[in-house]
C-alpha cells in the first residue's frame, strides 16, 4: 500500500532519471562485458598463437634427430602446451563459445596426445641413436688402429659407417649395401669389437627405423592447421559477437540519448512551469486577494502576504491553524454548511464571511473556496478572498439610505413596505393581527411655510420622538412623507389596541412642542388599517390608512379614523384633483365668476363676490368646496389665490366703469395663503400693477381660519387695514368665535352664513341667529353681508331686520364676465 | 669428412653444459607447505594409522627408503623400489612408468595403493575434518578438506623438497675446486661415454622414457609405460631416473637388483650403452656421481 502510494508519487522526471542511470548502468556493465570479451580474446588469440610456435617448436624439435637436446627445454614447452590448452579448455571457454570450439579443441589434444607420444620416442630413439653413433666412431677408430685387418675389412668397415652417415645427411640409406657389409665382417672375426660395431650398426638401423616411422606420423600431423582453424574460427565468432555487441552498445547509448534529450526536454519545461509557477507565484503574493491554501484536514499551509495585512496575524500564527481563526461567529452558520457541503462534494464554494482579525475587528471577505485534485484526490483545498469591508460599508449606507429617512433616521416608505412584505406571511402563518397607523400632521405645511424648514424639519424630529414614545419596542414607526408617518404594530385586538395607541399618541400632542424659540401646538390625524381586516396587500394597507387618515382630517382633524371600504372612492378622486389641480392654472381651467351684492333697501348693485370655478379637462366641473380644501392641502391654494386676486382686480375695473354704484370687490383668502410670509407684498404688487385702490378691495377671510390663531390673525387683519383693505369675515356663525375677540378684530364685513339663511324664516332659531347677528354687527358697525338668498320671504325678513346687503339666486345667480357687464348695463 | 663427424658426434664440445644446477630457491606457499609437511609426516593418511609418506621418503636419508620394494601397511611388501621424493619436482613425470603428470596426482598414488597406505580419500577426508587439520584447511582453501586440497597441500610441500648447492654445482657455477680432478675426469667419461645422452638437465635424467636394456635384454619382471600405455612399442620403457643424490638412494634400478653404484655403472654401460668399460672408467664416473648429494631441502632444516 505505502508502496503504491511511493510510486505514484515518483513523478516523470524522476521516473527518467532512474532509467537513465539505469541505462548508463547496464551500459557500463555491457561495456565491461565487451572489454572482457575483447581480453578474453586476446587472451585466447594469444594462447593459440603460443600454441602455434610450440607446435612449430615441436617440429623443429623432432627434425634433429642424432643431435644432443637437453630435453628439459622442450619439456618445458610440453608443459607450456599443457597449460595452454587448459586454458583453451577453461570453464569460461565453454561458456563463450559453442559445440564448435570444442570439436577443434578436442581435436588438437588428440593430435597433440600422438605428437606427445611421437616426441617421447623421438626422444628415446634419440638418446639411443646419439650414445650409439658416438660409439660406432669410437669403435672404428679402435678397430682401425688396434686390430691389424685387411683392406678390404677397413673399407667395409668405413664403407658402413659413412653409408649409415648418409641418413644424417638426409641421403638414402642403402641398406641392402650395409646388410651386405655385416654379412661379411660377421663372417670374417668374430672380434669383439667388430660384434659390438655390428651392434651398434644394427641398433643404428633400428632407430632410423623408428625415425622414419615417428616421420611418418608426423606428415599426418596437422595441429598447426586445427589451431589454424580454431583461430579462424575465434576471429569470427569475435567479429560476430563484436558487431552484435555494439549493435547492442550503440542501442543502449542511444537509449540514453533518448532519455537525456527527454530529460533535458522536461528539464527545460519545468523551468518554463518554474517561471510561470514564479508569475503566478508573484502575482498571488502581490495582489489584492488573500491566498489560502489548506491541507486535507483544513489545517493552513500556505498564506500570502495579504492574509498576513488583512487578519493581523502573522504567518506563524496562521500556519498549522484551522481558518476557523478567523471566525467571528457572524457569519450565518448555513453558509458555512453550504460551504462544506460544497467541498465535501468536490465542488468550488462563493460566498461571503464575516471574519474577525486578531485585533477582534470585524471585516468582509468574499470568498473563492475549492478543492485541489491530484490524482483525481483531494489533496488540499484553496481559498481566494477578497477584503469587501468597504464595499459592504458602502452598501450598507446606500441600502440605510434606499430604507431610512435621513432626518429623523426613521425607516422610510420602501423600509415599511419591505418589512410589511417580510411580516406579513409570518402574521399569516401565525394568524396574528396588524394594525397600520398613517399619521399626518395637520396644518404641518403652514408651520413649515411661515416658520421656515428649519423649524419644520426640527418639528418633525420632535413629533417622531414623541410618537414613539407611545409605541412598544416592537412596533415600527416610519417617515413615509414630508409630515406623513406609518406605524406598523401587531394589534391583537384590532379595535382596542390600535385605537388605544392612537389616543395615547393624540394625548401625547396636547403638549405643545418647543422648537427654539417657537412653541407650537400641534395636532395630528391618524388614519388606520387593519391587516387581515381590511386587506391582505401591503400596499392596500397602506394606501387604506392613508384614506382614513384623510377621512379623519376632514371630520375636524386631530382625531383618529378606522378605515371604511368606500373612502376608498373618495380618496382615490380626491388624489386625481390633486394631480389635476397641478396644471389647472396653465391649462386655464381655472376661471372667475363674479356674484353681485346689493342693498335690500333698494336692490342697487354695491359690491360683486369673485367666485373661482375650476373646469378640469380630465375632471369636468368640480366645485370650489371640493377642490380649495385640496388646493390648500397641497399648498396650489398660493398660487391660485393669487391669479383670483390679479383677474378679479382687473375685472373689478371693468365692471366699475358699467355700474356707478359698485363700490367694492369680495375676494376670498384663504387661511394657507394669508400666513404667506410673501402674502402681503404679492397682493401689494397686484395692486400697483393693476392701478387699483385697495379700499375697493374686501378680502373675504373664513371665521374658523382666523380664530385658530387669534395673535398672528390679528396682526396681518391690522396690517392689511392698515393698508386700506376692507376685511370681510365669512361664514359667520358657524365657528367657535369669541365675541371679545370679534369685537377686537379689524373687521369691516361680517356674512351671514348661508346655512342660516336657508331656512328663514320659518326656523326659529335661525331667524333667531340671524336677527342677533345682524344687530351685533350693527352694534359694532360691521357692515352685515346675507348670501344665499334664494327666496323672496328671505329677502323680506333681511330687510325687515335691517340687513344692508343681501347676495344670492334670487337677486342674481354668479355670473362671466361678460354677462356680468350686460347684466349691469341692463339695472 | 671423418673428423667432422667425429667433432659433430662428440659429447666433449657441446657447447653449452648439459646439465644445469638446481636453483637455491623455490617459490612456494608457505602455509600449504607447513600443511603439506605436517601431513607428508602423518600416518593418519593410511587405512591403519601406521603408515605415512615419510615411512618410504625419509627425506634426510636420500629421499627413499633405502630398501629394495618399498613396504606398505601390514607389513606388505610391494613390487618396484621407491623413488627419491628429493627434487622430484624436477622430474618431467611421476614414478617408473611415468603414470603421474606431476606431484599432486603422484600424491594419490601411494595412498591409495593397497600394498603401500591402502587407504581411499573418502575416510580420510572425513577423518581430517574431525581433526585438527579441519581448521587448517578451511584457513587456507575455501572449500576445506577434500581430496583435491590433500594432495595440493602436500605437493606443495614436496616441491620444496630440493637439494642445491651439490659440490657439482658449485663447480657447474664456477667454483672449479668444489670437485676433486678424479670426479672431474668421471664427469668427461660420464659425457664421452653417451651417459650424458640420457641423464642431462637439471635433475640428471628425469626428463623422458627410455628402453631398459637397449643392447641386451635385461632380464625386467616389470614393464614399464606398457604398464600405463599397453602399446607394445612402450614395453620396458621406464622413465630415465635423476642421477641427484644417488649415492644415497641405494639400492638402484626399479627393482632394486643393484646396491653399489659401480655395479650399475657397469651394467648401464653394457646394457645401455653396449660398451666395455675399463675399472678405471667405472672409478671415476662413480666418483663423479658422488658429487651429486646436495643439501637437506631448506623446509626440513628449519624444524
Amino acid at each position: 500500500m505505502k508502496k503504491g502510494i511511493f510510486f505514484k508519487r515518483i513523478d516523470a522526471i524522476s521516473l527518467l532519471l532512474y532509467t537513465f542511470i539505469f541505462f548508463l548502468v547496464i551500459l557500463f556493465i555491457y561495456l565491461v562485458k565487451v572489454n572482457r570479451h575483447i581480453d578474453n580474446f586476446s587472451n585466447y588469440n594469444d594462447t593459440i598463437h603460443e600454441l602455434k610456435i610450440i607446435d612449430k617448436e615441436f617440429d623443429n624439435f623432432l627434425l634433429q634427430q642424432a643431435t644432443f637436446i637437453n630435453y628439459d627445454k622442450i619439456n618445458k614447452s610440453m608443459q607450456k602446451f599443457d597449460e595452454g590448452m587448459l586454458f583453451l579448455d577453461s570453464e569460461i571457454s565453454h561458456e563463450l563459445f559453442p559445440k564448435k570450439y570444442n570439436l577443434l579443441l578436442e581435436k588438437i589434444e588428440k593430435l597433440y596426445k600422438i605428437k606427445v607420444t611421437s616426441m617421447e620416442y623421438f626422444k628415446s630413439e634419440n638418446s639411443q641413436l646419439l650414445y650409439s653413433i658416438h660409439y660406432l666412431f669410437e669403435i672404428n677408430n679402435a678397430i682401425i688402429k688396434t686390430n691389424n685387418l685387411n683392406k678390404k675389412t677397413v673399407t667395409i668397415l668405413n664403407n658402413t659407417l659413412l653409408n649409415l652417415m648418409k641418413y644424417y645427411t638426409n641421403s638414402r640409406v642403402d641398406r641392402a649395401h650395409i646388410y651386405k657389409n655385416i654379412k661379411y665382417l660377421q663372417n670374417y672375426n668374430s672380434n669383439e669389437s667388430v660384434e659390438l660395431f655390428i651392434e651398434h650398426v644394427n641398433n643404428n638401423l633400428i632407430r632410423i627405423e623408428e625415425f622414419n616411422k615417428i616421420k611418418n606420423i608426423q606428415k599426418e600431423d596437422r595441429i598447426v592447421r586445427v589451431l589454424e582453424d580454431l583461430h579462424q574460427y575465434l576471429i569470427t565468432e569475435y567479429q560476430e559477437n563484436i558487431i552484435i555487441e555494439k549493435i547492442i552498445l550503440i542501442m543502449l547509448f542511444a537509449f540514453a540519448l533518448i532519455i537525456l534529450v527527454a530529460l533535458i526536454i522536461m528539464s527545460k519545461n519545468s523551468t518554463k512551469l518554474k517561471d510561470e509557477l514564479l508569475g503566478f507565484k508573484t502575482a498571488v503574493e502581490n495582489g489584492d486577494n488573500s491566498v489560502i491554501i489548506t491541507d486535507i484536514n483544513s489545517n493552513i499551509t500556505y498564506i500570502n502576504d495579504v492574509v498576513i495585512n488583512e487578519t493581523g496575524y502573522s504567518s506563524a500564527e496562521l500556519l498549522g491553524q484551522n481558518p476557523r481563526i478567523l471566525k467571528s461567529g457572524m457569519t450565518v452558520e448555513s453558509d458555512y454548511q453550504e460551504l462544506r457541503k460544497a467541498l465535501d462534494g468536490g465542488k468550488k464554494w462563493e460566498g461571503e464571511f464575516k471574519n474577525r482579525r486578531k485585533d477582534g475587528t470585524i471585516f468582509y471577505e468574499k470568498a473563492s473556496i475549492m478543492p485541489i485534485y491530484h490524482d483525481n484526490k483531494i489533496t488540499h483545498y484553496l481559498a481566494i478572498k477578497l477584503n469587501i469591508t468597504n464595499y459592504v460599508e458602502e452598501k450598507q449606507k446606500v441600502e440605510h439610505m434606499a430604507y431610512f429617512d435621513a432626518l429623523t433616521e426613521l425607516p422610510n416608505r420602501l423600509s415599511v413596505e419591505k418589512y410589511l412584505k417580510d411580516r406579513l406571511p409570518i402574521a399569516k402563518r401565525n394568524s396574528s393581527k396588524f394594525a397600520i397607523l398613517f399619521i399626518d400632521l395637520d396644518r404641518f405645511k403652514i408651520i413649515n411655510d411661515t416658520l421656515g424648514h428649519d423649524v419644520g424639519d426640527e418639528l418633525l424630529i420632535g413629533c417622531a420622538a414623541r410618537i414613539r414614545k407611545a409605541l412598544r419596542d416592537s412596533d415600527l414607526l416610519a417617515r413615509v412623507g414630508g409630515d406623513e408617518f406609518v406605524i406598523v404594530m401587531e394589534a391583537p385586538n384590532s379595535d382596542f389596541s390600535a385605537a388605544h395607541v392612537c389616543k395615547k399618541i393624540i394625548n401625547l400632542f396636547h403638549t405643545p412642542i418647543k422648537i427654539k424659540d417657537h412653541t407650537l401646538s400641534i395636532t395630528l390625524s391618524i388614519g388606520v388599517s387593519m391587516y387581515p381586516d381590511d386587506n391582505s396587500d401591503y400596499k392596500k394597507l397602506i394606501k387604506f390608512a392613508d384614506i382614513a387618515m384623510y377621512e379623519a382630517k376632514d371630520s375636524g382633524k386631530n382625531t383618529y379614523r378606522y378605515y371604511q371600504s368606500r373612502l376608498s372612492i373618495d380618496a382615490h378622486k380626491r388624489l386625481n384633483m390633486e394631480q389635476s389641480l397641478k396644471t389647472a392654472l396653465e391649462n386655464s381651467e381655472i376661471y372667475m365668476m363674479y356674484q353681485p351684492q346689493y342693498l335690500l333697501k333698494n336692490r342697487e348693485i354695491v359690491g360683486l363676490e369673485a367666485l373661482v370655478r375650476w373646469e378640469s379637462e380630465a375632471l369636468g366641473f368640480v366645485p370650489p368646496d371640493l377642490f380649495i380644501p385640496i388646493a390648500e392641502d397641497t399648498g396650489a391654494i398660493v398660487e391660485i389665490g393669487l391669479f383670483i386676486f390679479k383677474r378679479a382686480c382687473l375685472d373689478f375695473l371693468v365692471f366699475a366703469k358699467e355700474c356707478a354704484t359698485l363700490k367694492n370687490i369680495s375676494i376670498n383668502i384663504s387661511a394657507v395663503q394669508l400666513y404667506q410670509d410673501t402674502f402681503i407684498s404679492d397682493i401689494m404688487g397686484i395692486v400697483k400693477d393693476v392701478e387699483i385702490e385697495p379700499r375697493v378691495i374686501q378680502l373675504e377671510i373664513t371665521e374658523t381660519h382666523i380664530m385658530k390663531n387669534i395673535d398672528q390673525s390679528m396682526k396681518l387683519l391690522e396690517e392689511l387695514q392698515e393698508l386700506g383693505f376692507r376685511i370681510s369675515i365669512d361664514d359667520f356663525g358657524t365657528g367657535h368665535s369669541s365675541l371679545r375677540y370679534l369685537k377686537l378684530f379689524p373687521i369691516n364685513e361680517l356674512k351671514i352664513d348661508k346655512s342660516f339663511i336657508d331656512d328663514l324664516p320659518d326656523s326659529k332659531d335661525d331667524s333667531a341667529i340671524t336677527s342677533a347677528i345682524i344687530t351685533l354687527s350693527k352694534s359694532l358697525e360691521y357692515i352685515n353681508v346675507a348670501e344665499g338668498i334664494e327666496l323672496e320671504e328671505q329677502e323680506a325678513f333681511l330687510r325687515e331686520h335691517n340687513c344692508s346687503i343681501g347676495q344670492g339666486y334670487l337677486f342674481s345667480k354668479p355670473k362671466l364676465k361678460d354677462d356680468l357687464i350686460e347684466f349691469l348695463k341692463a339695472n | 669428412m671423418k673428423l667432422f663427424l667425429v667433432v659433430l658426434f662428440s659429447f666433449s664440445f657441446l657447447t653449452a653444459e648439459p646439465i644445469t644446477p638446481i636453483p637455491l630457491t623455490i617459490k612456494a606457499d608457505i602455509q600449504k607447505v607447513k600443511l603439506g609437511k605436517k601431513l607428508f609426516h602423518d600416518p593418519i593418511l593410511s587405512a591403519d594409522n601406521t603408515i605415512s609418506c615419510a615411512s618410504c621418503h625419509d627425506i634426510k636419508n636420500g629421499g627413499d627408503d633405502g630398501l629394495k620394494f618399498a613396504f606398505g601397511i601390514n607389513g606388505a611388501e610391494g613390487d618396484i623400489n621407491s623413488p627419491t621424493v628429493l627434487n622430484s619436482v624436477y622430474n618431467f613425470r611421476q614414478f617408473w612408468n611415468g603414470r603421474a603428470k606431476d606431484l599432486a596426482h603422484q600424491a594419490e598414488g601411494p595412498v591409495e595403493n593397497p600394498i603401500e597406505m591402502g587407504e581411499s580419500f573418502k575416510p580420510i577426508v572425513q577423518k581430517l575434518k574431525s581433526s585438527n587439520y579441519n581448521a587448517e584447511f578451511n584457513k587456507i582453501y575455501s572449500d576445506g578438506v577434500n581430496k583435491k586440497n590433500i594432495v595440493d597441500a602436500i605437493a606443495e610441500f614436496e616441491k620444496t623438497l630440493i637439494t642445491p648447492n651439490s659440490p657439482f654445482d658449485k663447480y657447474l657455477r664456477g667454483d672449479t675446486t668444489a670437485i676433486t680432478q678424479d670426479q672431474k675426469d668421471g664427469y668427461k667419461l660420464f659425457k664421452d661415454n653417451g651417459c650424458i645422452a640420457c641423464h642431462h638437465g637439471i635433475n640428471i635424467g628425469g626428463n623422458h622414457y627410455n628402453k631398459f636394456g637397449v643392447m641386451k635384454d635385461a632380464k625386467s619382471k616389470r614393464l614399464g609405460r606398457f604398464e600405463v600405455t599397453q602399446n607394445e612399442s612402450d614395453k620396458f620403457f621406464f622413465k630415465v631416473p635423476s642421477l641427484r643424490n644417488v649415492e644415497m638412494t641405494a639400492p638402484y634400478l626399479h627393482d632394486g637388483r643393484y646396491d653399489k653404484l659401480e655395479d650399475v655403472v657397469k651394467f648401464m654401460a653394457r646394457y645401455q650403452l653396449g660398451r666395455i668399460i675399463t675399472q678405471e672408467e667405472i672409478d671415476k664416473i662413480v666418483s663423479f656421481l658422488n658429487s651429486l648429494n646436495g643439501e637437506i631441502p631448506e623446509s626440513m632444516r628449519k624444524q
